[in-house]
C-alpha cells in the first residue's frame, strides 16, 4: 500500500474532493436541525436508541431500567472479593473524608475539603492508577462558564438542559452554571494558563449546542492544564494519597450508611480497610467497558467501578440508558482509532464532510445529534471513506481552520491534535482528519443532590460517576465544569459533615452478602465478577494459556 | 531450544515484527502501538498505562534499535512498533516536587532558584530536549527559568505531559518537568490576570442577581422550557 | 542599521535589568543595535572551567553556534556576538579561543551538538559592548549623540578583574586601561583615577564569606571618597552588586555620610543621550543614583 504523506493512495482521491470544495465552503452554512429532525436522526442511528445494544437491569434499586448490555454485565456480577476474606476488625486508615478516585472531581473534592477546614491528616485520596490517570487530563476542547457581559448563567442553563433533552435535574444544572465563573476565578488564582486575547480577556470559543461562545481553553490541553495544577496543589498542601489502590467494595455499618471502603493494592495484592465518616465517590465513567462494541477516548481505568460498588450498597442510579458517543474519534490510522479529535476542531471552524467533499451537517449540533448524523452517513449511504482496514469514516476539514483564522492557528490552538497526527505522518494543516464516533462519556450514573448527597447516608458522589447534571446528553465543556463544581461542593459538604458530632457504627459488608444473595436468585448463565478494575487487552493466545498458582508456592 | 508457537488468526493474516520487551523477544503485529504490543505479548499493564492517548505521561518508554547506538524515547501509546526495537517502560521517575505557595511568590528567577536551585547546574547539554516525546525544547525552558524569563519558560514548557524522561537523562539532575510546572503557575497567576468581567460576574452571582430568574426557569413546564430553548438567540456564531 | 547578535547572560535579566535596557537603548542611537539571541543558554561561567572538562564547554560553544545562526536573521551583522556581562564575556572569549586552536576539542564538542544541528564552525568573535563602542562606533560618534553633558559627575572608572584578565579575555591594556575613561570623557563627565581600578571586589565570596567582600569594597570606596569623586562606573554586574549592596550595609554599620552611587557605563550614556530615566531601573540600586542626578539637574 503506497502511502502519501500519511494517507494511502485511494483515500487521497477523496482528499482531492475536499481540497476542491474548500473555497466554496468557506461561507457555506448548513442549517442545524429542528427538535423533530434531531429526534428522527437519533431514533434511526444513535446506539442509545437501538434495542439490540441494551437490556433490563434485573435486580436492585434500578431493576427494570433499560441500559447498555455492558452496564448490566457489571451490575449482574459477583463481587471480586469474597466478603468473608476481609478482616474488618483491623482498620488500616481511619479518616474523616475518604475520596475514591483521583481525577478532576476527586482532587477538587480533596482540595475543597481542606480549604473548608478538614485537616489534611483527616483526608485520604485513593486511586486506581496514578494521581491523575483520569479522563480529565485528556479533555481537550474546553470548559464552559458564562462570564462574558453578553452571556449569562441563564443562557448557559438553557443550552445545557436543551442539550440534555430536558431530562436533567434542574437543581444540578442550576448549580453547574451558577458556579461556573467561580471555578474559572479559582483556576486563575491558582495560576492556570487559560488562553487570553491580546487585550487580556479570556479566549472563548463556541461548542456544540451552545448559543454563546463560552468555551474557555488552554490550547487543546485544557484538561491537562487544569489537572496538573490541581495535582500540584494536592502535593503542596500535603494531602495524603494512595496510588494503585482502587476501592473494590464499600463498607457499611449496621444502619446501612456508608462507613468507608476496602481498597486493594493492585501491585502487592493486599487489601486495606479504610474507615471514613464521609466517602466521596469520584471514580468516573464506563468508557473502557466498550459499550456497543465501540472504541473509546477514555483512560485505562474507566470501568465504572464506583457505580457498581454504590449499587451494591443500595444507591439509586439514573440516566444510564444514555451513552455519549463523541462525534469525532480518530478513524485513521489504525494505531489511534477511537482516540479523541477534539470538538474544538469544529469550534474553530472545521466542517464535517462526506467522500464527495460536501458538508454532511451543521458542525456544532449537540454531540448525540452530530454523532448520529455521521453514523447515518457511514451506514445508510455510500458517501463514507473506507480505510485499508475497512474502518468507515468521514472527513473533518481541519485545513479550513487556517483559511478562516489564519496560518498558525492550528499549531497555537490544536498543538496536541497536530502532534498526535504528525506522529503518523499526517499534517492536519494540509490534510483533513478521518473521523467516526467513539465512546466518550457516561451521561448517567449515581443520583445526587446539589450538595452531592446520594440516596445513602455517608456517601457523596461527584463527576462522571453521577447522573442528572447532563440529562440524556452532555454538551462539550460541561464535564470539566462539572468535575470542578461538584468536586468542590462534595469537598465542602464533607467539611460540613466533619464538623457534625455523629460517628459511624460497626463496620460490615452485610450489603455485599445481600447482593450475593440477590445475584444467586437470578441463576445467571455466566458467572461474572466486578468491579472490573482494568480491561483485558492481552491476546487470545496468551489468555488461553493462563494458569493460577497458589500464592504460597511462590 | 526450539519453541512451538501457537498459531493464531492474526499471525497468519497480518505482517508481524520482532521486538524485545525488557530483553525478551516477542512477535507482534506490525500495526500495533508499543503499548498494545506489550499487551499482545501477554503483559497486563498496571504501571505504564494511563490515558492511552498521549496526555498523561504514564507510558514513557525508551528503546534502542538494532545497529544504532542512540537511545530513543517515546510514549508507548502513541508510537508504532518497529522491527528490532529493544524497549522498556519507565513509568515512574523519582524526582521530588518542591512544596510552595504561589500566593507568596513573584514571577522571577529568585522564585525558580529558591525551589529548584539545581537549575543553575544546567550544562546546556540538551539531553532533555532530545529525549522529550513531546519534542519540547526542555533545555531552553530550563534556561529561561534560570534567567527569570517566566513567560518564555511557561510557553515553551506548556505541552509537557510530565512523563519525567527528561529528569532521568539530565546530568545536572534537574527535575525539569517540575520546574516547568512552577514557571507556568507563576505566569498564569501573575502575568495572565483574571479579567474584570469575570470578577464582576462572580459578584453578580454571589449577590443573587440571577436567583429569581433561575427559580422562574425551574417552574416552567417542559413545553414552555422547550419553547424558551428553541427561541434562544445565537449571537456569536453564524447560524442558518 | 548595523545589528549585533547580543548575548545577555542571566544577570542582565535579573539584578542588572537597568544595565541591559540602557545599553540596548543607546545601541540603537549609535547604529550598533544589540538584538537578543532568542534562545540563549547560560554562558557556562558557573561551571568550573578546568581545561579537560569538555562537557562544561558545551554551553559556551552552543551559545557561539546559536549566535552564528541568529546573525542570519540580522541586518549588516558582523560575525560577532556582543556581550555586556564581563563574566560571560570572559567565558565565551576563553572558550572560543580554546576551540579555535584545538581542533580535537572542538570536534568532540561538535559531536555532541551535531544532533541538535548546532555545530560550531569557529567563525565567530566575542566582543564586549565596550569594544564595539571603542572600535566600531568610536568616541567621536558617541560624543555627537550627547544632548546633555554629564557636568558635575566626578566618576572613578572601575574595571574589576574580568575585563582585564586573563590574557585571552581582556578587552584593554591590563595596566593602563582607557576605554571607560575615554567613554566617560566623551559624555562630558570628569574622570578621576583610582589606583584600585582593578582591585578585586570580592567576587563570588559574596555567597560564602561576606566579610571578604566587605573588606575589599570598603577599601575601594575609601579611595574613591578620598579622591573626591561622587560616582563610580562599572561594567560588571557582580562588581556592581558587591559595591552597591555591600556599601549600603557598610554605611549602616559605620554611619558614613557620603554614599557613592554605582553606575553601569550604559546608564550614564543613556542619561547623556536623553533616554527616559526609567530604563535605568535605578529603583533596583541600593545607593539611589537619582539623588546625585537631581542635585546636578541631570535627572529629567
Amino acid at each position: 500500500m503506497a502511502m502519501i504523506r500519511g494517507y494511502p493512495e485511494n483515500m487521497r482521491k477523496s482528499i482531492e474532493n475536499v481540497n476542491k470544495t474548500r473555497s466554496k465552503r468557506l461561507d457555506q452554512i448548513i442549517p442545524d436541525l429542528t427538535l423533530a429532525e434531531r429526534k428522527e436522526v437519533l431514533d434511526g442511528f444513535h446506539p442509545d436508541y437501538n434495542p439490540k445494544f441494551k437490556r433490563n437491569i434485573t435486580w436492585g434499586q434500578n431493576k427494570g431500567d433499560n441500559v447498555p448490555n455492558e452496564v448490566v454485565d457489571v451490575l449482574e456480577a459477583y463481587p471480586m472479593v469474597n466478603p468473608d476474606d476481609i478482616d474488618l476488625s483491623q482498620i488500616d486508615f481511619d479518616v474523616n473524608v475518604l475520596i475514591v478516585g483521583a481525577g478532576g472531581a476527586g482532587t477538587s473534592a480533596a482540595l475543597w475539603s481542606k480549604y473548608a477546614g478538614v485537616p489534611k491528616e483527616e483526608i485520604l485520596l485513593a486511586t486506581k492508577l496514578r494521581l491523575g490517570d483520569c479522563n480529565t487530563v485528556m479533555a481537550q476542547g474546553g470548559i464552559q462558564a458564562a462570564d462574558r457581559p453578553d452571556d449569562s448563567p441563564i443562557i448557559h442553563y438553557l443550552d445545557a438542559i436543551g442539550g440534555g433533552h430536558f431530562e436533567n435535574n434542574p437543581k444540578l444544572v442550576n448549580a453547574l452554571v451558577a458556579d461556573g465563573p467561580k471555578i474559572i476565578k479559582w483556576h486563575k488564582d491558582l495560576g492556570m494558563m487559560y488562553d487570553c486575547n491580546e487585550d487580556g480577556s479570556l479566549v472563548q470559543n463556541p461548542g456544540g449546542g451552545t448559543s454563546r461562545n463560552r468555551m474557555h481553553c488552554a490550547k487543546d490541553y485544557t484538561g491537562m492544564e487544569i489537572f496538573r495544577t490541581l495535582k500540584d496543589e494536592i502535593i503542596n498542601l500535603e494531602i495524603p494519597y494512595l496510588e494503585f489502590s482502587p476501592a473494590v467494595e464499600l463498607i457499611t455499618d449496621e444502619t446501612g450508611r456508608v462507613a468507608g471502603t476496602v481498597l486493594y493494592n493492585i501491585e502487592t495484592k493486599q487489601y486495606f480497610v479504610v474507615r471514613a465518616k464521609t466517602t466521596i465517590l469520584t471514580t468516573g465513567g464506563f468508557g473502557r467497558l466498550h459499550v456497543a462494541g465501540f472504541p473509546t477516548t477514555n483512560h485505562y481505568g474507566a470501568t465504572m467501578d464506583g457505580v457498581v460498588m454504590a449499587y451494591r450498597a443500595g444507591a439509586k442510579l439514573r440516566d444510564l440508558d444514555a451513552t455519549q458517543f463523541h462525534p469525532t474519534g480518530a478513524a485513521f490510522p489504525e494505531q489511534i482509532v477511537g482516540l479523541l479529535i477534539t470538538e474544538k476542531v469544529r469550534s474553530l471552524g472545521g466542517q464535517v464532510l462526506g467522500k464527495d467533499g460536501e458538508q454532511l451537517c451543521y458542525p456544532l449540533e449537540p454531540r448525540d445529534v452530530e454523532a448520529s448524523s455521521i453514523i447515518k452517513c457511514c451506514t445508510s449511504t455510500d458517501n463514507y471513506i473506507e480505510t485499508p482496514t475497512q474502518m468507515r469514516g468521514v472527513w473533518l476539514d481541519s485545513p479550513l481552520i487556517e483559511e478562516i483564522k489564519g496560518k498558525g492557528t492550528i499549531l497555537n490552538n490544536l498543538s496536541a491534535m497536530y502532534r498526535m497526527m504528525n506522529r503518523f505522518d499526517i499534517d492536519i494543516t494540509e490534510d483533513p482528519i478521518l473521523v467516526y464516533p467513539t465512546l466518550h462519556y457516561q451521561n448517567g450514573g449515581i443520583e445526587h443532590d446539589e450538595n452531592c448527597y446520594t440516596s445513602i447516608k455517608g456517601l457523596l458522589a461527584a463527576g462522571e460517576i453521577s447522573g442528572g447534571v447532563h440529562g440524556k446528553n452532555r454538551l462539550m465543556g460541561n464535564s470539566l465544569l462539572e468535575i470542578n463544581v461538584f468536586g468542590r461542593r462534595a469537598g465542602m459538604t464533607a467539611a460540613k459533615e466533619f464538623r457534625k458530632k455523629s460517628t459511624v457504627g460497626k463496620l460490615s459488608l452485610t450489603h455485599v452478602h445481600k447482593s450475593i444473595k440477590a445475584l444467586d436468585a437470578l441463576n445467571l448463565k455466566d458467572k461474572r465478577y466486578s468491579p472490573t478494575i482494568l480491561p483485558e487487552y492481552r491476546s487470545d493466545a496468551v489468555r488461553a494459556r493462563l494458569v493460577q498458582l497458589y500464592e504460597e508456592s511462590l | 531450544m526450539a519453541k512451538a508457537k501457537p498459531k493464531t488468526k492474526t499471525e497468519n493474516s497480518t505482517p508481524m515484527v520482532k521486538i524485545f520487551i525488557m530483553g525478551a523477544a516477542h512477535e507482534v503485529p506490525a500495526s500495533l502501538t508499543i503499548m498494545k504490543a506489550i499487551e499482545y505479548a501477554g503483559f497486563k499493564i498496571t504501571r505504564g498505562s494511563g490515558c492511552r492517548a498521549g496526555f498523561c505521561g504514564a507510558c514513557g518508554t525508551i528503546y534502542r534499535k538494532e545497529g544504532d547506538y542512540r537511545i530513543y524515547a517515546a510514549l508507548a501509546c502513541q508510537t508504532q512498533v518497529e522491527d528490532g526495537m529493544v524497549l522498556t517502560q519507565l513509568p515512574f521517575v523519582p524526582a521530588p516536587k518542591a512544596r510552595y505557595n504561589v500566593d507568596e511568590l513573584q514571577p522571577n528567577a529568585s522564585a525558580m532558584l529558591k525551589y529548584y536551585p539545581e537549575v543553575a547546574r544546567c550544562l546546556s547539554c540538551n539531553a532533555c530536549s532530545k529525549v522529550c516525546p513531546q519534542e519540547i525544547k526542555v533545555m531552553d525552558y530550563v534556561q529561561y527559568s534560570l534567567q527569570g524569563q517566566i513567560k518564555k519558560a511557561a510557553d515553551e514548557s506548556f505541552d509537557c505531559v510530565q512523563c519525567g524522561l527528561c529528569a532521568i537523562r539530565c546530568p545536572a539532575e534537574i527535575p525539569q518537568y517540575h520546574v516547568g510546572m512552577l514557571a507556568r503557575r507563576l505566569h498564569g497567576k501573575y502575568n495572565l490576570k483574571a479579567p474584570e468581567n469575570l470578577e464582576h460576574r462572580v459578584k453578580e452571582i454571589e449577590d443573587g442577581v440571577y436567583t429569581e430568574a433561575f427559580s422562574e426557569l425551574m417552574k416552567l413546564s417542559k413545553a414552555d422550557l422547550k419553547k424558551r430553548y428553541t427561541e434562544r438567540d445565537f449571537i456569536d456564531q453564524k447560524k442558518a | 542599521m548595523v545589528q549585533y547578535s547580543y548575548f545577555p547572560g542571566c544577570n542582565l535579566k535579573t539584578n542588572a535589568k537597568g544595565f541591559e535596557k540602557s545599553a540596548v537603548a543607546v545601541s540603537k542611537k549609535l547604529n550598533a543595535e544589540l538584538v537578543e539571541i532568542p534562545n540563549w543558554n547560560c554562558c557556562g561561567t558557573v561551571h568550573t572551567m578546568t581545561s579537560d572538562n569538555l562537557m562544561k564547554r558545551i554551553a559556551p560553544v552552543r551559545v557561539l553556534s546559536r549566535s552564528r545562526k541568529h546573525i542570519e536573521e540580522l541586518e549588516d551583522s558582523p560575525n560577532e556576538v556582543a556581550t555586556l556581562c564581563s563574566m560571560c564575556n570572559s567565558t565565551l572569549k576563553i572558550v572560543n579561543k580554546e576551540v579555535k586552536v584545538d581542533e580535537d576539542k572542538l570536534s568532540k564538542i561538535n559531536y555532541q551538538l551535531e544532533e541538535d544541528e548546532e555545530t560550531y564552525a569557529e567563525d565567530m568573535e566575542v566582543k564586549h559592548f565596550l569594544e564595539i563602542l571603542r572600535d566600531s562606533v568610536g568616541y567621536k560618534n558617541i560624543a555627537k549623540k550627547v544632548i546633555k553633558e554629564l557636568k558635575g559627575i566626578k566618576v572613578v572608572p572601575y574595571y574589576g578583574c574580568m575585563l582585564l584578565h586573563p590574557e585571552e579575555a581582556k578587552i584593554d591594556d591590563e595596566e593602563m586601561p582607557s576605554v571607560l575613561e575615554y567613554l566617560m570623557e566623551s559624555l562630558g563627565a570628569e574622570v578621576i583615577f583610582s589606583p584600585l581600578f582593578k582591585f578585586c571586589c570580592g567576587s563570588y565570596h559574596i555567597v560564602d564569606d561576606e566579610t571578604i567582600v566587605d573588606s575589599q569594597v570598603s577599601k575601594i570606596l575609601q579611595d574613591v571618597r578620598v579622591k573626591g569623586a561622587n560616582a563610580m562606573v562599572v561594567a560588571c554586574p557582580l562588581c556592581a552588586y558587591n559595591l552597591d549592596y555591600q556599601q549600603k550595609k557598610l554605611i549602616k554599620q559605620t554611619g558614613e555620610k557620603n554614599p557613592i552611587p554605582i553606575f553601569y557605563f550604559s546608564q550614564l550614556m543613556a542619561i547623556a543621550m536623553g533616554e527616559p530615566i526609567e530604563i535605568n531601573h535605578f529603583e533596583d540600586h541600593q545607593i539611589d543614583p537619582r539623588k546625585l542626578l537631581k542635585e546636578l539637574k541631570l535627572e529629567g
